[in-house]
């Protein structure tokens, strides 16, 4: 369990300081005429992202540290040969990282569904601010749930009451959001491509999810429920039914503007289909199984009590899984050559990133973009008649500075006055002193720690004194 | 142009300039061939932490199976759920976070692009040493949660 | 992490959405995470504080109050000298700066020796870091603190350095600001942990 422990501290590392830096990029690099409240919504949950990372990391990584010490220097943090230490802190701390971070799984996930929902309905998100402000609360009020996880502890009456309210509470923003969504399509003009199918997907099993979470949030049934597959089928709903799901429909949505081609559709839909099959086949049964009894983290269960045919179920949902996640391979090898060619903008849709080439140049825009309003770049395409119907500007596609496909080829940055960053050796030497840490403080072998020390401090050093550009 | 042109124009300190090759993603602080990284890498922990899952399933399918013993079990659990929250979830939106949101905002680049390759490369590197334990010696055992005392 | 030397600033015409640099940005998010570093370890203090060990010292029995005190004024005074380095910087004096920036250095390292002669009495003692869990949850509070201001006298250390061969222009005072902003941080952090720890006396 060291590596465990100097593991996540090394990914906390990466985590923070790509945090750091995304929160400096949305608050201070967006186009003129981007304030707040005309960036995508995927943005604004990036932004909350961020802020949750910054301030839940330090946290478990003091109950790493502490961890490791315990280990490796016999300290007294969670056990003491006579006893007066308090193992329960390493799960206050454990979990006080623990809950922002699931939200900083989720988050994302609805970011980009709430980007796909409005473009395969053809209508603007319904309720944009309130759903950027459910985004935020949900960051604010992930804070105050974390015991939650531990109701079997012992903490008491009173704490547990706390936390069973704070934790319904947290269902208040959560369901403001799919109502938005719902809201969103309805009276759209709905395709159903592979990116809205997994949308969709995700609203579904995240409701289910989101239904047996609020169950937990009552004391005495979630003392029946912990420890068993019921929880297991619940954090699985939403985290593979939500935070996967939405991801795929964002790797399908983005995947032309990325590779400059599409997708084929219908091999999409099957790797959706097989997929969401597989997947509850999978995790449905165990919300059975858990309330039947079944005890989690154990590797095997006993003959008679039951569990045997809804375990086979799930084994054989398993596996559908595995088969649908070969068809998308599938799907990547045989697109990579013979995929239909993108555009720029092949779904019709409405932020900024649809405005340049699939793929972007390297400097992302000719010029830098004037922002008018949310979804800018829709109204550049369309507005509305007295009906509200909507009609095409002509060339709204092509916006200022939008003429992207026909200079592409020609740009160079030089030529155009763009100063783009300069590569640099020093980000990889410096991260390359990380594991050799690890490993010579899990073995002991404190001289390779040391020199995995000073390969980061001379990556760190170098890395300012390089020069700022070669061009 | 070829692969590497490390030109020695100031002493040791050159900046690479290579924009193919192998040596061109190793030294990019390009926000979405960073994405691009992020989001590779990710599948392919998605693909490990699922072949944990399949050999979970495979142990459950029939009660007292043999499959794997407790021990392996737990490693199995322990890195499954290490692997698909930190190794693939957290890096996919990452993915995103590098390749869209920049462009989404109007903006040429991140913040601060090293600082950007470098928390990729912690990541990769992160993830390196903790399959490593596979190899070298036990995996973690004790659950993503790591609950003490039996983690100490 | 290196957030101060900048070789590859930005042009100064860059344009960001609130007029703010992106390092400053970047220091103040980075300061609230070690905000909760600290909050962690502190709570963990707190919970333990009376957690001792039979044979062992409990900590206010070993704290000598007063030379703490004389630390903690040393440090406090190293945030003058860090104010005064940044003020020197700012209206050109670069003399000035490198005085102030060698003197907030030099109070560092009195602080954390002062920190290091008072650990080795300690564990004279019997309290140290692994005699009970409120030792544990002491050493390695304060020798975060230690690390992180120790940390802090590298970065003024390279900051004299950068002075002297020319390389800390005043177009470049952000840069003594931003360590600034990082010194005063540790100097707070102490002043909780002063407060907390030391001064609130144990059950």
């Amino acid at each position: 369990m060291t590596f465990y422990a100097l593991g996540l501290i090394i990914l906390g590392l990466s985590s923070t300081v790509a945090a750091v830096n995304f929160l400096t990029t949305i608050i201070n690099l967006r186009a003129p005429g981007m304030s707040l409240m005309r960036m995508p919504v995927f943005v604004w949950m990036t932004l909350v992202v961020q802020f949750l990372l910054i301030f839940a990391l330090p946290v478990i990584t003091v109950a790493l540290f502490q961890l490791f010490f315990d280990r490796t220097l016999g300290t007294n943090f969670f056990s003491s040969a006579n006893g007066t230490s308090d193992p329960v802190l390493w799960q206050h701390l454990f979990w006080l990282f623990g809950h922002p971070e699931v939200y900083i799984l989720i988050l994302p996930a609805m970011g980009i569904v709430s980007e796909v929902l409005p473009v395969f309905a053809r209508k603007p998100l319904f309720g944009y601010p309130v759903v950027v402000f459910s985004g935020i609360a949900i960051g604010f009020m992930g804070w105050g749930v974390w015991a939650h996880h531990m109701f079997a502890v012992g903490l008491g009456p009173v704490a547990n009451t706390a936390f069973a309210l704070s934790t319904m509470f947290i269902a208040v923003p959560t369901g403001v959001k799919i109502f938005n969504w719902m809201a969103t399509l309805w009276g759209g003009s709905i395709r159903l491509k592979a990116p809205m199918l997994f949308s969709l997907g995700f609203i579904a099993m995240f409701t289910i999810g989101g239904l047996s979470g609020v169950t937990h949030a009552i004391v005495p049934s979630d003392y029946q429920q912990t420890d068993t597959y019921y929880i297991v089928a619940h954090f699985h709903y939403v985290l593979f039914g939500g935070a996967v799901f939405g991801l795929f429909s964002g790797i399908y949505y983005w995947w032309p503007k990325i590779t400059g081609k599409l997708l084929n559709d219908t091999i999409g839909k099957l790797h959706f289909w097989l997929m969401i099959i597989g997947f509850n086949l999978t995790f449905a049964p165990m919300h059975i199984l858990g309330l039947q009894g079944m005890v989690r983290r154990t590797y095997r269960y006993p003959k008679g009590y039951g569990f045997d045919f809804w375990n086979m179920i799930s084994t054989i949902g398993g596996f559908t899984i595995a088969l649908s996640l070969l068809v998308f391979f599938y799907n990547v090898y045989k697109t990579r050559k013979e995929g239909q060619v993108a555009g720029n903008d092949p779904w019709d849709a409405r932020t900024l990133e649809w405005t340049t080439t699939s793929p972007p140049p390297e400097y992302n825009f000719e010029e830098i973009p004037v922002v008018h309003a949310l979804d800018d770049f829709w109204h550049r395409k369309y507005v509305e008649d007295k009906e509200g119907r909507l009609v095409p500007v002509p060339s709204g596609a092509q916006d200022p500075g939008g003429d992207q496909a026909a200079h592409a080829t020609e740009a160079h940055s030089e030529g155009h006055g763009i100063h783009m960053p300069s590569q640099s050796y020093m980000p990889l030497l410096a991260a390359l002193g990380m594991p050799l840490i690890g490993w010579g403080l899990t073995f002991h072998q404190w001289w390779l720690a040391i020199v995995g020390g000073l390969v980061v401090l001379s990556g760190l050093y170098a890395w300012a004194l390089e020069p700022a550009t070669e061009e | 142009m070829t692969t590497a042109s490390y030109v020695a124009k100031t002493g040791i300190f050159s900046r690479p300039t290579a924009k193919t090759g192998l040596w061109s993603w190793m030294t990019t602080v390009d926000h979405k061939r960073i994405g691009l990284m992020y989001g590779a890498t990710a599948i392919v922990f998605f693909v490990i932490g699922g072949v944990e899952a399949l050999f979970i399933r495979l142990q459950l399918a029939r009660p007292e199976n043999t499959l794997v013993n407790a021990h392996q079990y737990n490693e199995l659990f322990t890195m499954h759920g290490l692997t698909m929250i930190f190794l693939v979830v957290m890096p996919l939106g990452a993915a995103f976070f590098n390749y869209m949101m920049p462009i989404m905002i109007g903006a040429r680049d991140v913040a601060f692009p090293r600082l950007n390759a470098f928390s990729y490369w912690v990541f990769l590197l992160g993830g390196i040493f903790l399959y490593s334990s596979f190899f070298i010696a036990q995996a973690p055992d004790g659950g993503w949660f790591g609950y003490a005392p039996l983690s100490v | 992490m290196a957030t101060v030397e900048h070789a590859s600033a930005k042009p100064a015409a860059h344009q960001t959405s609130t007029g703010l640099d992106n390092a400053k940005i970047a220091m103040w998010a980075f300061l609230g995470s070690e905000c909760l570093l600290f909050g962690a370890m502190i709570s963990t203090y707190l919970l333990y504080r009376n957690h001792g060990a039979t044979g062992t010292p409990l900590p206010h029995e070993v704290y000598d109050i007063p030379f703490t005190s004389v630390s903690s004024f040393v440090l406090l005074m190293s945030s003058l000298t860090m104010v005064l380095a940044l003020a020197s910087i700012q209206r050109g004096d670069h003399h000035g700066t490198r005085v102030w920036l060698i003197a907030t250095a030099l109070l560092g390292m009195t602080f954390v020796s002062g920190q290091v002669y008072e650990f080795t009495i300690f564990v004279r003692e019997g309290f140290t870091v692994r005699s009970s869990p409120a030792g544990s949850a002491f050493f390695v509070l304060t020798s975060f603190h230690g690390a992180h201001v120790t940390v802090g006298i590298l970065m003024l250390l390279s900051l004299v350095s950068m002075s002297l061969r020319g390389r800390l222009p005043t177009e470049r005072a952000t840069a003594v600001e931003y360590v600034g902003l990082y010194w005063h941080f540790v100097d707070v952090v102490w002043i909780v942990i002063f407060t907390i720890v030391y001064l609130v006396p144990a059950k």
